[in-house]
């Protein structure tokens, strides 16, 4: 009979899967797997945590937490690559495992049997701290009085912290491991700003380093409950709130513009948004298929000589800490375009052994019950040649348009050619300085294009998450875009 | 499933905390994902997740608590964790059961189909589709089916159980030019509340031979051009214009806290006497219909905008409470891991009176959209923005060439004075929604209706 503290130290241990391959339970169900006739057997499991707060009018209007785990199960049955999932390890579970592992054995062509782990290793090296959800708040509710003192700002519409943690684990039939996690606490803040009949809206995220996260090992200096941490993560959400003020002033009594070709200054957000949304372009099934606007231009000038973009998962600039792909391939800095050159290719397992080039650790499942596909952990881009400062790319602009926002990405924008067409918002450039902010208007052009025309690139680096991936861009300045507007 | 008495435990110990609600969701869904490119399978997913997820009220705040791990002792401790148990103990009314709207039309589960006879059934699809049309170089599958079961109780006395079996096929057919040049994908993607009968039915090859046509029909299209005009949305899923054009403002999140461009307008006129905008999850086989919310109520037709006048928002239990209104049995999530949140299920515009022929031989310039791929809308400022699929110039009323998919942008308040025609030719289209609460079946219809003018975007003025 377990004691009231085995068991919460049995759930503890379930939340974190501190050490999963010495447990008892994942070994006797391996072993049991193999009685009911599967071989190669080699799992994948997944647990994540997740804290979210969120402050609304001076109050603590949401908190959220939870965990959840998945098992992903690949094997071979009679010779037959298998694969199938479960949340848990029940009996229920384990029949119905049993039940999907069979009945995906053999739809697959030519799928390789799972291979076995060489040698253990635990990459891991991120703790989740325990915050103080109190002092959160605080500091939430503080951000959103500093947002509220600024001019003509109306409404906090999101004040939030969120803090996520992913733990994964593949463990072959002999009990060997590969371990690693990631993760990463982030703060949005978005004012809304009014003046009259015009209203605006800002948005603002940024890593909350000082909040409940901490990469590397613990180390006892590091307590969320001390002043200097409390007070470094209520600059930055402070700091966040003021900006998303001031971008929504800016926004207000936004006009329409002419349709007509322009220059443009793209703000390092809205870069880091487009290059996301292409970074498919350089998945190597992509490629093969002819399903990417970079198919047959590998080792071309795709982009200026300016042009760098790199995928770096060491770079702290970036918010991912993975140092294994899902396939327990090592991931690795690359060059994707190096002098506008298209270099690299990004392959997982499969698409590296199909082009004969092995797997590049890219190899991440989009969802964690999804199939392995492809991905990147962080992805930078950057100046060749040296860069400028915000003021230094206006400047530069006679007649143009500075892009603060963009919308409709997820179908406005084709990898397959590379166009795209997007809803987007800004400020008029006059003689080198911000003018009145405009809006309704879209923009339309094609992403390799756009990287040819890039004349000036920023000092200004900021990152979004971009599926798996963190792209990190600053703002750049290109020769022209079709803008539509009146 | 979990026992009643577990349940009824869990609830105690939530309400324990001092909170003056508290609800219990439990799931248990059984999945089975496919992508096929060609002949060969790409991708496959099958297994089963459940989950827990309990929230509480204390006045206006929420907290909500999920887990994988739904074994008793460890659901209480997780909410003596994290929710406490220093509070006035909250009250709790005896549970007491009720039923769901009977709304999944079928015979058969999706597990009682082989997962190679569903294949056999996908690939005869995409063949069926790539012979339609000599110039199709790909055809490309992508399949879901979900078995969903779910317990519902709260401190109200709610306990109800409701399954949701549903199945849908994306089918994605790119043709070319000779020599592999202009490729274009035409896209089709139903759903239905049914298991496997939904492959087996007579219409399933036609999807695949509808998307191969829809391809081959963009093949050679121009850059669309861009400037104002007016715009004609045909029926089916064109609906997903008005889901995001004016459906995720009337979501309670956005209402209640006084964001949404339509907030506190009740009974005002914010559109042409033409529209009526219905929502309605109580629809029997339909995509995104279920028989019980995602709170434990009951399902119903939610007449949203009648001839032009606001009329009522969707509501979920806790913005329903922030607003002094009803719940309007809105309240959906993703799984268990995502607290729920007020949001649409079939969203569709009432036919009316006009015809398409008519809407097009009065049209002088302007684009006729035959159906929508996505879009998105910031229900703060009302600014939303598509992107179309097939897409025609109508010029001198009729259609004339394919142009290649544009960007409609607008805003809600804008957008929806502005229609001046209403046909009678109505369908219900399927697709899913992305919001706060996780992505969603959704139906969006309409009949064809025109827009007198709205800001198209594309490669030529």
């Amino acid at each position: 009979m377990m004691t009231e503290e085995g068991k919460e130290a049995r759930r503890q241990k379930m939340e974190t899967m501190a050490a999963a391959w010495e447990d008892p339970e994942l070994t006797a169900f391996m072993e049991w797997l193999g009685e009911q006739g599967f071989t190669d057997i080699r799992l994948f499991i997944s647990a994540r945590r997740l804290v979210f707060l969120a402050v609304q009018c001076q109050e603590l209007k949401r908190h959220e937490y939870g965990h959840s785990r998945m098992y992903i199960v690949e094997a071979a049955w009679k010779g037959e690559y298998c694969c199938a999932y479960a949340s848990s390890l029940t009996d229920g579970s384990r029949a119905e495992i049993v039940r999907r592992l069979k009945e995906t054995a053999g739809v697959y062509i030519n799928r390789e049997i799972p291979q076995g782990i060489a040698e253990s290793k635990d990459f891991r090296g991120q703790r989740w701290r325990e915050i103080d959800q109190e002092a959160v708040g605080e500091s939430l509710m503080c951000a959103e009085r500093e947002a509220l003192s600024c001019e003509k700002a109306h409404f906090v519409e999101m004040c939030e912290y969120r803090q996520y943690e992913e733990t994964v684990v593949l463990l072959d039939g002999q009990m060997h491991y590969l371990a690693d996690d990631d993760g990463d606490c982030t703060v949005t803040v978005r004012v809304v700003a009014k003046d009259g009949d015009s209203v605006a809206v800002a948005t603002k995220s940024g890593i909350a380093d000082g909040g409940g996260w901490e990469a590397g090992p613990r180390d006892n200096t590091h307590d969320w409950h001390s002043r200097n941490q409390q007070e470094e993560f209520r600059e930055i959400v402070c700091g966040l709130a003021r900006r998303a003020a001031e971008d929504a002033r800016l926004g207000l009594h936004a006009q329409r513009i002419a349709s007509g070709r322009y220059p443009i200054v793209i703000e390092n957000c809205v870069m880091a948004e487009l290059t996301g949304h292409y970074l498919p372009m350089f998945y190597g099934e992509n490629l093969m298929h002819h399903t990417s606007a970079l198919a047959g231009k590998e080792h071309e000038q795709v982009g200026c000589d300016l042009l760098r973009l790199e995928e770096d998962p060491f770079s702290r600039k970036g918010t991912c800490r993975r140092r294994i792909d899902d396939e327990g391939t090592p991931v690795s800095k690359k060059a994707l375009l190096r002098n506008g050159v298209f270099e690299n290719v990004l392959y997982n397992s499969k698409s590296g052994d199909k082009a004969g080039d092995g797997s590049t650790g890219n190899g991440f499942k989009p969802d964690v019950t999804a199939d392995i596909g492809t991905s990147a952990t962080n992805v930078i881009l950057s100046s060749e040649a040296g860069t400028c400062s915000r003021e230094e790319l206006l400047q530069s602009v006679r007649e143009g348009i500075y892009i603060t926002k963009i919308e409709g990405m997820f179908a406005g924008g084709s990898t397959e050619s590379g166009d795209f067409s997007l809803l987007a918002s800004g400020n008029r450039i006059i003689d080198g300085k911000l003018g009145g902010a405009v809006n309704q208007f879209t923009i339309s052009g094609n992403i390799c294009e756009l990287w040819k025309d890039i004349e000036m690139i920023g000092d200004d680096p900021v990152y979004r998450m971009a599926d798996r991936a963190c792209v990190v861009s600053p703002s750049v300045k290109a020769a022209g875009l079709m803008v539509s507007g009146e | 499933m979990l026992a009643e008495s577990c349940i009824e435990r869990i609830l105690d110990q939530a309400v324990s905390c001092g909170a003056d609600y508290a609800e219990v969701f439990f799931e248990n869904v059984e999945r089975t994902r496919v992508d096929l490119v060609d002949s060969e399978v790409a991708r496959c997913a099958c297994g089963c997740e459940s989950g827990i997820g309990i929230r509480v009220f204390r006045g206006l705040e929420s907290e909500y608590l999920y887990s994988a791990d739904v074994r008793e002792e460890c659901v209480l401790g997780l909410i003596r964790k994290h929710l406490g148990t220093g509070g006035v103990f909250g009250k709790r009314t005896p549970l007491s059961r009720f039923t769901p709207h009977g709304i999944v039309t079928q015979g058969k589960l999706p597990r009682d189909r082989k997962l190679k006879e569903k294949i056999g059934h996908l690939k005869e699809a995409v063949d069926a589709g790539k012979r339609e049309e000599a110039c199709i170089v790909q055809g490309r599958a992508y399949y879901v089916d979900a078995d969903q079961r779910v317990q519902i109780a709260n401190t109200e006395g709610v306990y109800a159980q409701d399954q949701r079996v549903r199945s849908r096929v994306r089918f994605m057919m790119t043709a070319a030019k000779e020599g592999g040049a202009g490729r274009q994908t035409g896209y089709i993607g139903p759903g239905a509340m049914q298991g496997p009968e939904f492959l087996e039915s007579e219409e399933f090859l036609e999807y695949a031979r509808e998307a191969a046509r829809n391809a081959k029909g963009m093949l050679g299209a121009r850059p669309c051009p861009a400037g104002r005009m007016p715009v004609i949305i045909s029926n089916g899923f064109g609906g997903l214009f008005f889901h995001e054009a004016c459906g995720h403002s009337l979501e309670g999140s956005a209402v209640a806290s006084g964001c949404s461009e339509f907030a506190g307008r009740l009974g005002q006129k914010i559109a042409s006497e033409k529209v009526t905008l219905i929502d309605d999850g109580s629809i029997a086989g339909e995509w995104g219909s279920l028989g019980i919310d995602d709170e434990g109520i009951l399902t119903q037709k939610n007449v949203l905008i009648e001839g032009g006048v606001l009329k009522g928002y969707l509501l979920d239990r806790l913005n329903a409470r922030r607003m002094g209104l009803k719940p309007t049995g809105s309240s959906r999530r993703e799984n268990y891991r995502f607290a729920p949140a007020p949001r649409m299920t079939n969203t569709y515009i009432a036919p009316g009176p006009d015809r398409l022929a008519d809407m097009i031989g009065s049209t002088e310039r302007g684009l006729f959209v035959k159906n929508i791929n996505a879009g998105s809308v910031d229900p703060v400022t009302g600014e939303f923005n598509f992107n179309t699929g097939e897409t025609y110039l109508i010029e001198k009323g009729k259609i004339t060439i394919p142009v290649m998919s544009a960007t409609l942008i607008g805003t809600g308040g804008e957008i929806l004075p502005r229609v001046d025609m209403v046909s009678d030719n109505f369908a219900l289209g399927h697709g899913y929604c992305y919001a706060g609460s996780g992505q969603l079946p959704i139906g969006a219809g309409q009949p064809a209706v025109r827009i007198t003018e709205m800001t198209v975007g594309g490669k030529e003025l």
